[in-house]
């Protein structure tokens, strides 16, 4: 393993990066999300090593700035418009007998489409999704909120 | 069977001392109860009182219902990491910066924009950096016998953009804890084209977002009210500095981020945010008290 931190910081790494990861998962409801944030949470850990190495409890600095990252992500996400109606009808050129799973851009990820589908041709809501995926409600929302992003990025683009 | 008061799933929307739910409680709630349950137990604590007991019983409950899907471990976590962080030791401030309205952290790694969000106070929470003590008050403020502006003051125009459904949802809901909601000043031509106001189920915490455009520009608005917690949003911001003014006893922090313009201010228990990419638009005028 690479020498970046100094033991202590590797330490706290090892110790806890897996719980980490999972909490930060069960919050946003994206893998990717939550593997950048827990990054994130270490780089800042990086710039506070002084203070972490005084503080009385460094795992509950690391898991509490994991929940505030994880929260202020959802808040980002919710930014996007959420009018996939009008998006799909866009994609099907008006004719709204063709299945939702032809019209999605086939750029999406397979969990994209799976969570859109689940969303907009299954009618589930977002509590059902958050079953379904292990995650918060508020997690459902954001990973739904970042499929129909992705989507519309890839339908500008084409 | 149980008695309802023991009912785990009833106790589910209470705030519950995670540390009494037996494991036959966890195993009798949903995934999205237990991912919901985790976050409220994680608000309740501080980085001092945290309880990593507790967070992993719920964490281990919620991988027997719905397991984590496959990532790197943490070794090649650690590996990536330090390449990261490698590759941006070595890269020169100001180099070739992603143009866009927003710009995730994870993905623009530069120094000065790190140091930048290495002052914004994410440990208490706060998200102000140091002023710069911009007197705009003494500067451009105009008024006449009836009207104030930080703009120039022809005919009284007033905008005709009335607040949406959502803003008055917000405001019902503010209004009952005896808290008013500003709504700012959208210039005529802008159009809403979003809407959202959201309520979070763990946390209470209520979240408004609006979004106007007129043309290729584009104004957007959020108010975000906390329960019992200090603010935690982070902005993101370029190596510009932020500036500061007073008004009413408020005070607003002017910044930017790479062609938007932001201006952000705390009043009670509201964070509230609205910022543009129109050039021609002067913040400090949307601030208008309703």
């Amino acid at each position: 393993m690479a020498e970046l931190f100094n033991s202590f910081l590797q330490q706290l790494y090892e110790a806890h990066y897996e719980r980490m990861i999972q909490v930060a998962y069960r919050l946003t409801g994206g893998m990717e999300t939550a593997r950048d944030l827990v990054q994130d949470v270490f780089l800042l850990a990086l710039m506070q090593q002084q203070t972490l190495l005084s503080h009385p409890k460094p795992e509950g600095w690391l898991m509490i700035t994991v929940r505030n990252l994880a929260l202020n992500e959802r808040r980002k996400t919710a930014r996007h418009p959420q009018l996939p109606l009008e998006l799909f009808s866009s994609l099907s050129g008006g004719e709204p007998e063709l299945s939702l799973e032809l019209l999605l851009p086939r750029q999406l990820s397979e969990d994209d489409r799976t969570v859109l589908l689940w969303r907009f041709q299954e009618g589930l809501n977002y509590r059902e999704i958050a079953d379904r995926l292990g995650i918060s409600e508020s997690g459902s929302r954001s990973r739904v909120s970042r499929a129909v992003a992705r989507c519309r990025t890839y339908m500008e683009e084409s | 069977m149980k008695s309802p008061e023991h009912d785990p799933i009833q106790s589910v929307d209470k705030p519950e001392n995670p540390q009494n739910l037996s494991p036959e409680d966890l195993d009798a709630m949903s995934p999205s109860q237990l991912a919901d349950a985790l976050e409220r137990a994680l608000d309740d604590m501080t980085e001092e009182t945290y309880d990593e007991e507790v967070i992993q019983r719920y964490l281990d409950a919620l991988e027997q219902k719905a397991p984590v899907p496959p990532h790197p471990g943490a070794e090649q976590a650690y590996d990536d990491l330090a390449r990261t962080v490698k590759t941006f030791r070595t890269d020169s401030p100001g180099e070739d910066r992603k143009k866009g309205r927003r710009l995730r952290l994870r993905k623009v790694l530069r120094w000065s924009l790190t140091a930048a969000l290495i002052t914004v106070c994410l440990l208490g929470g706060m998200m102000m950096v140091q002023a710069a003590g911009w007197d705009l008050f003494g500067a451009m403020a105009r008024w006449t016998e009836d009207v104030f502006s930080f703009g120039e003051i022809g005919g009284q125009e007033t905008s005709a953009v009335q607040p949406p459904e959502e803003w008055e949802e917000m405001r019902t809901i503010l209004e009952a804890e005896g808290q008013t909601l500003y709504f700012p000043q959208i210039p005529d031509g802008f159009e809403l084209i979003y809407s959202d106001f959201y309520v979070g189920s763990a946390n209470g915490e209520a979240d408004l977002l609006l979004g106007y455009e007129k043309e290729d520009t584009f104004i957007g608005f959020q108010a975000i009210h906390y329960y019992n917690r200090l603010p935690v949003a982070l902005h993101e911001k370029d190596e510009t500095q932020v500036e500061t003014f007073e008004l009413n006893g408020i005070t607003y922090y002017v910044f930017s981020n790479n062609g938007t313009t932001k201006v952000v201010w705390l009043s009670d228990s509201l964070e509230y945010s609205i910022w543009t990419d129109d050039k021609s638009l002067d913040v400090t005028e949307l601030i208008q008290t309703v």
